[in-house]
């Protein structure tokens, strides 16, 4: 039987030669996407495109700048730092030694005054220096869940060194956080008028709802050889306990303020403020400050020129930097696209 | 009979064998011999065969060797444990999975850090994030790729299944010799199989029976090899004979075979079946994957089972590379890696200091609380003294910066390479429509390093040419045969079979020469005739061509394939068979060939194979008339020496010229000789023969021995020309590369000759080059040749840079060089200390050019760069010779082509054909490496800034990497907030459109000149990053100094600033939004503050709710924006200042792409009218409008051309030229509207005169209305007449004055007469030229000067520039004439016909006119190229008809045609120095046919310019004047017209036109617009006399000086003529133009607007 036969053909037609039949199955399909050729913007840095850039950005920041300024300086501030004061003179040389003395009574008297008009509400923060609340074992040592429901208070993992009483009793709440709450205490006065301090929603609503439970008490809580400071109500609630509260949410940086209570009435520029305070707080072991701020606050906030300062000078630089685009576009102008540019253009001999 | 191994025929063409590669023994290190004698395929017979096939048959005897017993699988040798037939592609199973998946997936070093990252935070006292949040990315990722491995383990699971499942007949082992269907997996070695057509091979099987008595089984490979065609396997004599007892198993048959290996092209093995030994080889063993064809049943034993089959030891993987972008970015994550460790060395300490400092106080501060007093006793709380401290805080350093090394990055990365393969996969641009190919992406990592090749070495055969041989020419006995004409498929001089009541005819048609056909068919028995019979029988005998029979649509025709394995064998028995000598027939012991209608048989009684050592084939026919004869083919070079010469030395040397003359024109030319044997010489060779072809030891070269001893003493018959066409748009791509900076080699195995002739007609070697050719025969000779190249080189290099410091800024481009060497230097400068040599000339040349390498050469020669320099190589070629360069070097291209798949199954990157390489590398690699480098960057630079805000907010926290930012941000920072858009961009990011990147391909060098990754421009990022940082960290924290923020809220603003700042950093350097960029960033802006939200809404976590309340203040708001402007401003600047004043080239393309409305741009679209038409319209819309601004033409078609203009400038683009006409144009304009002069009257005057009698004429209607033409009329129809349309067709007319009815009414017929005017006013005018040349032809010079001076003058006021430039451009036409006839149309004509080129500085091969005349009136021989060929040709008329045949046209270089008498009689001489091309005319030629008609033999490929020809065609309905489209042609696309155009392009430049183009100088503007309008109306201005030397004076200054006093009269008497017109507005245009044109004489309808 031989292969060159007709009839056994057939079959391999067309095999092996150009003129095979076109699969165009196999031609990619044509579309705007696969050709990457997809509709687009192709924006390009023209110097009208800069110059109305700095532009727009010195016209924003400028205003913006003047009216942070002007917030700032609106913003009465009073600062009275008093840690170094309150030590009696007689043990300033060990303060550590002063503070832990219990026997020792802490009361002392600040008197501030007051600069200009104070319109309500004055929030009144205590300021510590150079304590870290950032400090990564410190941050951590706390346990929320504790925190939230009374059925979780043996949950204290996370919470060393202040996990458990000697005898293996959760500490509620746990932790380092809760463990080192602040307890100085202010009493104001003018002239003869107490000032009452509204120690009410100064801690966030969401921390309070859902964060601290109702029905959380603090058991053996400061109970320890060590007492880090204040000492927690055990018949309330810890979502009512605003301070431990506000201590809790802890600062971003070591320099900090966290806010004791508002004053809700108006302050005279001469209002001279009397101010009672118990020195509990132990930072001398640390060397940190402890300051007492009464502040008025504004739509920005506290008193910080910073970022008046940075938004002027952002928007200057700016407006100098149009002005100086222009002036060097007005000496050096460069046709776009001129294609005299290309670098073979301009040196045809090649790169 | 032959045994039948293997031949390959078409290697004769290459001459050094193509062994087919085993990539595993190719070791560049070995010594090239041995590494070259490891690679040869045995069957070819090297030298070391004998060895090798001694030492195999020793092996097989020793215990690695196979021993199969036929029909005996139990007794299959007992040591071996054999596996089945079952393959397995699936790399898991159930319970292998997890263990496996998760092996194969921590390869990958970057899981490994992840992991080892995860682990370590593990560690209680490393602990810096959560179990989850360390652990989950990871956890995800290997998840995701599990699932993905699973999917596709699960789809291989199912193919196995389907592939083991198959029925195969297999020898019933009980002995009943039946065969009975088994499942494929249960085939085990030694089983007889029996497997039927058109099935597939189960399994490796040795063939023991086929139907065919002779034992012959054709099989198909595709799926193995992918060669489409059939290859002949044979079952033994002793096998067949004995098939029934073997069956029966009566018969003890042993095979010993060589072990597994995957050299599909090579198999040792011996059987011994009744104690009688027989050798086997590879053409006896068919192969698993293979098909059997056309033959009815075939019998083997299965010798190779499963993964032992050499199709699955070949299934190996993509190769892997790394690119060199990454190969630096891990010099610069290196560099990370240091910062990151610095860091981490810093907060550790500084941590430790801070301790140290504060050691007394730690005891008590409430923060730090270092005992733990719960348990009783006193102990440290996770205090483990300062030493131990600062070693965790380091490795918890570590964790919490650890993205600073973005691992994210690896992964994005192999996203995008994924992206960007499916991209280049999906590109039209790059589908190869001949074979249905798409481009295939098989490395998948180094697609950016398509963007930075410097090096191109490229195989010729079938990859710069198709591979598709046609026969061309023959030369039989001396005397030369090449008038060939091409056949059509109907035609009469179509040779038919005539079989029973069918016809059969070769399936492809070959031109025949018709002196050649009469010459056969002649009754009478000359000499002549007897020689030209054995030439055609030795071609259809002398090879192992298979013919087929293949039906056609009509029942009596049958088409006749010829399969064989080299397509040079095909194309000579395709020409046998045209000339009357058609194989029908081809067993292994005899042939059938129709003699001229006489169906003869012939006995093949022995062949011997083709062999790179002999480099010849012969074959011993058995003829009819009882004689035997020995036809042997080969290459020249071989078959010389085997010639008789003592009776035909006359004819030897004249066939030796005939054969340099094809070589010269790219043919690939063959030898064919004969012999007669006496019986007794028969008698002799027949019993070597036999004794040899049985023989065990050394068959091969006792083959090669018998084949020498009887090929000698041979009568020459003849030679071959076969061509082997250029793959369409090769030149360009050439060219292009070039351009694009690329150096591009070509290795080829062809001859010298034919290499240097293929390198001409691809454009890669061109007329200017000066070459260096080393071909030396010993190491001496090649030193000295190489240290004379260098001299050379130096020199020119000298030469040219002082040219260059001479005429700074002129830019003289230095002499190009071109190196061509071939084989047999390298094997004697590769790998000695010649290669330094051979390296410093081949880098100083343009081109380089080897010839007859070797496939191990070819590597070779990739490594001598690969190793000597950084650049990046790439190498592209189609066969298996290919293979190693392919492997060596950086990025491998195969073709997937006509050779088969080897190249393809080696490369990294596989297309179609060879122009695909420019959208490849210059758009695609552009593209990739511009994402990448990008991409790369910003990821080092995104994930840094991350890690530096931490850092200085750590320094904020006493050292203790507290993040303020929450871990599952950190965590979802580089895998969430920011990955997407990275990726997005790196896919879809285009710097600029593919249009631009072909269009100017030195915009490749940015990828060649790593201008987008390197190590500055990391250094500014990381500055920039820390920049950033800073702004990132130090505005909120100076703004929240003192205040009650808690570390959430701190934490969330910084996160948001920071994955907002990163993802506008990203925005701002994205060159295109399109939407899907815009989802992704804005995207991942908002999924990065729903996450941040999503993440303060779980109550457990600390900054529970924070990111509501910093939200609601003002604050927060005003430092986001504080930082984004601050952040931005140092890099917006800079960006700012680079872009606008160091614009790089790419910068500038993209404004051109933008303001130049470059998009709208399809190339070859356009006629040159349109060109003009839209620069004349954007001209005036601009002068009415009087726009201040440039704007872009609101152009409504899809022809308007890029073309931006205001009133100053009007800068167009085509091709690659960009032409800014400056500043006077609008203003010089005159009012659009002014009436031109009536034509009319004229036209009915010279209607009579010139134009005679016109068919057409008849055909248009009267309307005889008097036609008015407007200025813009005049001018479109003037640049209609220009671009070669000087007589219209009908259709063409209505389409013209469609283009004019655009600026007023008019009527076909104003057309019509309005060409027949033009038409014989240009022809009188270049009568009158003649005459004056006639007489003095001198006056030739003068009379152009005399139209220079003319032309000179305008320049001297503006006015009316543009108008009258074009306008001008009619006399110029005219007065151009006389060089080349109605050659008006030449875009760069204009510099032949400016006399200041040709006249004074132009060296030849230009003519000045004066020599044309001088030429006509002394008549002798001129040398021309024709065909690329130089050839002398009798000056004065030539008879074409004569010289080439019939209907063949000879066109100029330059694309024109040359005009013929009717007949066939050259109407003027051709110039000395010229390119003509022969071309076969158009008449009678339907569009698509025409096609055909329109390819030029061996030309320098217009293939593009078809291309564009036959769209034109096909849109028109009909085909265009080819000259008009040529040039057309030309002028868009500078690259792609001839060199010549190119090199007066250089003189065009170095006519300072970069001086006249000074801003400051009016008058240079207005010489500049000049020059340049005249250059766009695409013809001659009578500026051509204006001395440009003499213009540009040294000092800068012009000096106009009218050569001709006369002529400045003439001005002076028109522009008294004109009136208003100024004398310098007016002048360039009219010189004594249309003398004698009666009353409208001075209305001229080319000077429009001038009333």
């Amino acid at each position: 039987m031989n292969n060159v036969n007709g009839s056994v053909v057939g079959s391999s037609s067309g095999s092996g030669d150009g003129s095979a039949p076109r699969r165009n199955s196999k031609r990619p399909k044509y579309s705007r996407f696969t050709q990457q050729e997809l509709p687009a913007c192709k924006p390009i840095l023209t110097p009208k495109w800069v110059i109305s850039v700095f532009t727009l950005i010195g016209v924003v920041f400028v205003p913006i700048g003047i009216a942070s300024l002007m917030a700032s300086n609106d913003v009465v501030e009073i600062v009275d730092r008093y840690d170094n004061v309150c030590v009696p003179s007689n043990m300033t040389s060990d303060k550590v030694a002063y503070i832990q003395n219990d026997d020792v009574d802490k009361t002392c008297s600040r008197t501030l005054k007051v600069p200009k008009h104070m319109s309500q509400p004055i929030y009144v923060y205590y300021q510590l220096d150079n304590f870290y609340q950032n400090h990564r074992r410190y941050v951590k040592s706390r346990n929320d869940a504790q925190l939230r429901k009374s059925s979780q208070a043996n949950e204290t993992s996370g919470c060393d060194p202040e996990k458990r009483t000697k005898d293996g009793a959760p500490i509620v709440p746990c932790g380092l956080i809760a463990w080192s709450l602040f307890n100085d205490t202010y009493i104001f006065a003018t002239g003869n008028k107490n000032l009452t301090v509204n120690k009410k929603e100064i801690s966030w609503k969401s921390d309070r709802d859902h964060k601290f439970g109702k029905d959380v008490f603090p058991k053996n809580f400061q109970s320890g050889p060590l007492i880090g400071g204040k000492k927690l109500n055990d018949t309330q609630p810890l979502n009512e306990q605003e301070d431990l509260i506000v201590w809790m949410r802890t600062a971003a940086l070591p320099t900090f303020r966290k806010l004791y209570g508002r004053i809700e009435q108006d302050l005279n520029a001469g209002d001279v403020i009397s101010v009672t305070l118990k020195n509990n707080y132990n930072t001398y072991s640390f060397s940190g400050k402890k300051k007492l701020v009464l502040s008025t606050s504004s739509w920005l906030g506290g008193k910080n020129d910073f970022l008046g300062i940075a938004y002027l000078a952002v928007g200057g630089l700016c407006f100098f930097l149009a002005v100086a685009f222009t002036i060097v576009y007005l000496v050096k102008p460069r046709k776009l696209g001129d294609p005299s540019y290309l670098s073979w253009n301009r040196n045809p001999a090649g790169h | 009979m032959a045994d039948g191994e293997r031949t390959t025929f078409g290697d004769l063409l290459r001459p050094i064998a193509d062994p087919p590669v085993r990539p595993d023994l190719i070791s560049l290190s070995a010594s090239a011999t041995a590494a070259a004698s490891a690679a040869v395929d045995p069957p070819h017979g090297s030298r070391a065969e004998a060895d090798r096939l001694g030492a195999s048959l020793k092996e097989l005897a020793d215990a690695d060797a196979r021993i199969v017993f036929v029909g005996d699988p139990g007794g299959t040798d007992p040591r071996l444990v054999l596996p089945g037939n079952a393959v397995r592609t699936a790399k898991y199973s159930f319970l292998t999975f997890i263990p496996r998946n998760l092996f194969e997936q921590f390869r990958r070093l970057a899981y490994v850090y992840f992991l080892a990252i995860a682990v370590l935070n593990q560690l209680p006292q490393l602990a810096v994030f959560g179990r989850g949040a360390s652990v989950l990315p990871l956890a995800f990722v290997l998840l995701v790729t599990a699932v993905k491995d699973a999917y596709e383990d699960w789809r291989r699971h199912r193919s196995d299944r389907a592939e083991n499942g198959r029925a195969a007949a297999i020898l019933d082992p009980a002995g009943s010799g039946q065969f009975r269907p088994r499942r494929w997996k249960d085939l085990r070695v030694g089983e007889v199989i029996k497997v039927l057509a058109d099935q597939s091979i189960p399994c490796d099987m040795v063939l023991l029976a086929t139907s065919d008595p002779t034992g012959v089984a054709y099989v198909q490979t595709i799926n193995l090899d992918g060669e489409s065609n059939l290859k002949t396997r044979y079952a033994k004599q002793e096998t067949m004979s004995r098939l029934p007892s073997i069956i029966a198993g009566s018969v003890t048959t042993v095979i010993r075979c060589e072990t597994p290996n995957r050299n599909i092209y090579g198999f040792h093995a011996n059987l011994e079946v009744d104690g009688k030994r027989v050798s086997l080889g590879a053409s006896n063993i068919i192969l698993r994957g293979c098909e059997l064809k056309n033959t009815a049943w075939a019998i083997g034993v299965a010798v190779y089972t499963g993964i032992e089959t050499k199709v699955m030891l070949n299934s190996s993987g993509a190769t892997s590379k790394r690119s060199r972008l990454e190969t630096h970015m891990n010099r610069e994550t290196l560099l990370l890696s240091a910062i990151l460790i610095t860091l981490c060395s810093a907060v550790s300490i500084c941590n430790g200091i801070w301790l140290a400092i504060h050691r007394d106080e730690l005891e008590l501060s409430q923060y730090f609380r270092k005992r733990d007093y719960s348990g009783g006793d006193e102990k440290y709380y996770n205090y483990y003294g300062i030493a131990m401290q600062v070693f965790f805080v380091f490795l918890m350093a570590v964790i919490v910066f650890q993205i600073m090394i973005p691992i994210s990055l690896y992964i994005s990365m192999e996203l995008v390479r994924l992206g960007q393969a499916y991209f280049m996969i999906r590109d039209n641009n790059l589908y190869d429509e001949s074979s249905s190919s798409r481009f295939q992406c098989r490395a998948l990592n180094i697609n950016e390093d398509l963007g930075q090749i410097r090096y191109v070495f490229s195989d010729k055969t079938g990859t710069l040419t198709e591979n598709k041989m046609v026969f061309q020419c023959a030369s039989i006995r001396g005397i030369d045969y090449s008038e060939g004409k091409d056949p059509s498929p109907n035609g009469s001089d179509v040779y038919y079979v005539v079989v029973g009541d069918q016809f059969w005819r070769p399936k492809m048609l070959v031109k025949t020469d018709p002196k050649l056909v009469r010459l056969l068919r002649s009754e009478g028995e000359t000499q002549e005739g007897k020689h030209a019979r054995d030439f055609f029988l030795a071609l259809a005998a002398c090879n192992t061509i298979v013919p087929l029979i293949v039906g056609t649509p009509d029942p009596k025709q049958k088409l006749i394939d010829y399969q064989g394995e080299s397509p040079d064998e095909q194309a000579l028995v395709y020409a046998a068979a045209a000339y009357g000598y058609v194989l029908i027939e081809r067993t292994s012991g005899h042939i059938v060939i129709d003699v001229l209608g006489d169906r003869q048989r012939f006995n093949v009684l022995g062949l011997h194979e083709f062999d790179s050592d002999r480099k010849r084939m012969s074959v011993i026919i058995g003829c009819p008339d009882r004689t035997v004869r020995l036809f042997v083919k080969g290459a020249d070079s071989s078959m010389f020496g085997v010639l008789e010469k003592s009776i035909d030395l006359d004819i030897i040397r004249a066939t030796e010229t005939n054969l340099h003359a094809y070589s010269s024109m790219g043919l690939r030319t063959l030898v064919v000789g004969m012999r007669e044997l006496s019986r007794n010489d028969f008698e002799v060779w027949h019993s070597a023969y036999e004794k040899a072809s049985t023989a065990l030891y050394g068959r091969g070269s006792l083959l090669r021995a018998v084949a020498s001893s009887v090929e000698n003493n041979l009568q020459i018959l003849g030679a071959s020309g076969i061509e082997d066409k250029l793959q369409q748009g090769v030149p360009e791509a050439i060219k292009s590369l070039r351009q694009a900076g690329l150096r591009v080699w070509v290795l080829t195995g062809d001859k010298q000759e034919t290499a240097i002739s293929i390198g001409y007609s691809c454009k890669l070697l061109t007329s200017e080059m000066t070459h260096i050719v080393i071909n030396n025969n010993s190491e001496a000779a090649c030193r000295k040749s190489l240290e004379d190249a260098i001299a050379i080189s130096s020199k020119f290099v000298a030469i040219s840079s002082r040219a260059q410091n001479t005429v700074t800024g002129t830019g003289s481009a230095r002499v190009p060089l071109a190196l061509i060497i071939d084989g047999t230097s390298l094997v004697h400068i590769l790998e000695t200390e010649l290669e330094e040599k051979l390296f410093k000339i081949a880098t100083v040349c343009d081109v380089v050019l080897c010839c007859r390498v070797a496939p191990l050469q070819k590597a070779g020669i990739v490594a001598l760069i690969k190793k000597r320099t950084e650049d990046m190589t790439l190498a592209i070629g189609d066969g298996a010779n290919d293979v190693s360069m392919i492997q060596m070097a950086d990025v491998g291209i195969g073709i997937s082509g006509q050779e088969g798949r080897q190249a393809v199954m080696a490369s990294d990157f596989a297309m179609g054909q060879f122009r695909f390489l420019l959208p490849l590398l210059l758009v695609h690699g552009h593209w990739n490496y511009q994402r990448i480098a990008y991409m790369i960057l910003y990821n080092f630079y995104r994930n840094a800034m991350f890690v530096f805000i931490m850092f200085w907010y750590v320094l904020y926290t006493a050292y203790t990497l507290t993040t303020a930012i929450t871990e599952w941000s950190s965590v979802l920072y580089s895998v969430l907030y920011t990955a997407l858009p990275t990726v997005v961009v790196g896919i879809l990011d285009k710097d600029l459109s593919r249009r631009t990147l072909l269009k100017y391909p030195r915009l490749y060098g940015a990828g060649q000149r790593e201008e987008r990754y390197n190590l500055s421009l990391f250094i500014l990022t990381m500055m920039d990053a820390i920049w950033q940082s800073l702004v990132v960290f130090f505005i909120p924290y100076l703004a929240y100094r003192d205040t009650t923020v808690d570390g959430s809220s701190l934490g969330d603003l910084w996160t948001l600033a920071v994955v907002t700042l990163v993802n506008i950093h990203l925005a701002m350097d994205v060159f295109r939004w399109n939407w899907i960029t815009h989802l992704s960033i804005w995207g991942s802006i908002a999924v990065a503050v729903m996450c941040v939200i999503l993440i303060d809404s779980i109550w457990f976590l600390p900054g529970y709710w924070a990111i509501y309340h910093t939200m609601k203040t003002g604050l927060f708001w005003l430092c986001l924006l504080g930082i984004f402007a601050a952040g931005m401003i140092p890099r917006f600047t800079m960006k700012a200042l680079t872009e606008y004043f160091m614009p790089n080239d790419i910068q500038i393309s993209r404004e051109l792409e933008k303001f130049g409305n470059f998009n709208d741009f399809t190339d070859c679209l356009y006629t040159e009218t349109d060109i003009r038409f839209h620069l004349l319209h954007s001209a005036i819309s601009s002068a009415a409008s009087n726009n201040t601004k440039p704007e872009a033409h609101p152009s409504a078609n899809r022809h308007s051309l890029p073309c931006q203009y205001s009133p100053s400038i009007v800068t167009c683009i085509f091709g690659g030229v960009t032409l800014t006409v400056v500043s006077f144009l609008p203003l010089t304009l005159p009012p659009v509207s002014p009436p031109s002069p009536p034509t009319e009257a004229m036209d009915d005057q010279n209607q009579d005169n010139y134009g005679g009698p016109n068919l057409q004429r008849s055909a248009l209607e009267p309307l005889r209305t008097r036609w008015t033409p407007k200025p813009e009329q005049i001018l479109i129809l003037e640049s209609i007449f220009n671009s070669g349309m000087v007589n219209p067709p009908k259709d063409e007319t209505v389409r013209i004055r469609k283009l004019l009815e655009q600026f007023g009414s008019v009527g076909d017929a104003n057309v019509f007469y309005w060409f027949q005017n033009r038409r014989s006013r240009s022809r009188r005018r270049q009568r009158q030229l003649q005459a004056s040349l006639m007489a003095d032809p001198r006056a030739a010079g003068v009379v152009q000067h005399a139209g220079g001076a003319a032309t000179s003058s305008p320049s001297n006021s503006p006015g009316g520039g543009f108008f009258a430039c074009s306008s001008s451009t009619s006399a110029a036409a005219s007065s151009s004439n006389f060089v080349i006839d109605d050659n008006a149309d030449d875009l760069f004509s204009i510099s032949r016909q400016m006399g200041f080129m040709e006249a004074t500085q132009t060296p030849p091969p230009f003519m000045c006119s004066s020599d044309v005349s001088h030429l006509h009136n002394q008549p002798e021989t001129i040398t021309v190229f024709i065909d690329g060929v130089a050839s002398e040709v009798p000056k004065g008329p030539i008879d074409l008809r004569a010289a080439f045949g019939h209907n063949v046209m000879l066109v100029h270089s330059s694309g024109e045609l040359l005009p013929v008498t009717e007949h066939g009689i050259l109407m003027q001489s051709l110039q000395m120095g010229e390119s003509y091309f022969s071309e076969l005319e158009l008449k009678n030629a339907s569009p698509s046919s025409s096609m055909h008609g329109y390819h030029l033999r061996g030309v320098p490929c217009d293939a593009h310019q078809y291309q564009c020809l036959r769209r034109h065609s096909q849109r028109h309905g009909n085909a265009p004047p080819m000259a008009a489209f040529a040039k057309a042609l030309q002028s868009f696309a500078p690259f792609w017209e001839p060199a010549e155009v190119v090199f007066r392009l250089s003189i065009w430049r170095k006519t300072k036109f970069t001086v006249l183009m000074d801003r400051k100088k009016p008058l240079n503007h207005l010489l500049a617009l000049l020059l340049l309008s005249c250059l766009l109306s695409m013809d001659a201005a009578p500026l051509s006399s204006v001395d440009v030397s003499s213009l540009v004076s040294p000092a800068g200054t012009f000096a106009l000086r009218n050569r001709d006093e006369a002529a400045t009269k003439v001005i002076d008497k028109e522009t008294a003529e004109e009136g208003g017109v100024s004398l310098n507005e007016r002048t360039g245009f009219e010189l004594d133009d249309y003398p004698g044109s009666g009353a409208n004489s001075r209305h001229d309808p080319k000077n429009p607007g001038k009333p």
